[in-house]
């Protein structure tokens, strides 16, 4: 977290206080709304879901500023508090199988002709198929411009842990995509 | 040699990954549909306070009436014994010396019964059972 980034969050904790609730919330949704739904899209993948989750998410957050008290940043106060939003959805929502079972079945079939299938979008299904545990890193890294220091805030767990789940998801995925007959990285470029 | 592979398959999948998962774009209407979110949420718990506030001062008027027609009761009540004793000391020597001394205790009786069945029958109760029995007709 930057300087910077710690001198929006006093400000907008310091504008809420003063009572200049339109100011605060402007700054606050210009800091991290975009984050925000970031990071449901990478739990919950579906768009409009997570739209969903994210302003129920920013709705919770903006309710319950006055009562931050300041223990932890506020970026780990948010993204806590969307984890867990995230958390509750989905277990109150089992995710749509359907596409997993297709990329199962895909999976166990090999691709006949891996040219003909649309690289980014199968690529991003498998990824989806990893545990979340590997398929969050992953989505967030290349989500979060690819810094390793922003997945571990938003996931509040060390930089080091991202790193080798990272590690261990490419190579998953790499596995992954050599028994599904997508082994030839030349089809990629 | 192996390693130059390696290099490269990680180097093409990660060029992969980053086409594959392009950041996603904020919906246009995102922070519109938030504030208006907001806006609903704010004006519904203003309604509530109100709502709250207002059955809050309905329940206090409620109980203060309450106590006054209790007060009221008591006092009707009161008068009521003692008027009906003035009455009865004025007008029981009157009865005894006119018909008689066993009138000065049915009159009271007669009164007295009457006033039971009256109030018997303003009993709320009672009068919604004697309606179910079709004792007041249809």
């Amino acid at each position: 977290m930057t300087v910077d980034a710690h001198t929006d969050d006093a400000a907008i904790l310091a504008l809420r206080a003063q009572g200049r609730l339109d100011e605060a919330l402007v700054r606050l949704l210009d800091q991290y709304e975009a984050r925000v739904y970031r990071l449901c899209r990478a739990f919950l993948r579906d768009a409009s879901w997570a739209e969903d989750v994210a302003q129920q998410s920013l709705i919770r957050i903006w309710k319950g500023l006055p009562g931050f008290d300041g223990r932890a940043a506020l970026s780990t106060w948010i993204y806590t508090i969307v984890r867990n939003r995230c958390n509750t959805a989905l277990r109150s929502r089992r995710v749509d199988s359907a596409g997993e079972d297709a990329l199962d079945a895909c999976a166990d079939a090999q691709v006949a002709d891996p040219s003909a299938v649309d690289a980014a979008a199968l690529l991003a299904r498998v990824v989806h198929s990893l545990p979340d545990k590997y398929r969050l890193p992953v989505v967030l890294y290349y989500f979060e411009e690819e810094s390793v220091s922003a997945v571990a805030e938003r996931l509040g767990c060390p930089e080091g842990t991202v790193k080798t789940n990272l590690s261990r998801a490419r190579r998953e995925l790499r596995a992954r995509l050599n028994a599904m007959g997508l082994g030839d990285w030349t089809l990629w470029n | 040699m192996e390693l130059n592979a390696a290099d490269s398959a990680d180097r093409a999948l990660h060029r992969a990954l980053r086409e594959a998962l392009r950041p996603p774009v904020l919906p246009t209407d995102f922070r519109a549909q938030l504030r208006r979110q907001l806006v609903m949420q704010s004006a519904s718990m203003q309604q509530q306070v109100v709502l709250q506030q207002e059955w809050q001062c309905t329940q206090a008027r409620l109980r203060a009436e309450s106590v006054q027609l209790r007060w009221q009761t008591l006092l009707w009540l009161l008068g009521g014994a003692f008027a009906a004793g003035a009455v009865t000391m004025a007008v029981m020597p009157w009865v005894a010396s006119h018909y008689g001394a066993r009138w000065s205790y049915g009159v009271p009786v007669a009164v007295a019964t009457l006033g039971l069945v009256a109030s018997w029958v303003g009993d709320p109760r009672v009068r919604r059972l004697l309606a179910q029995s079709g004792f007041f007709g249809a």
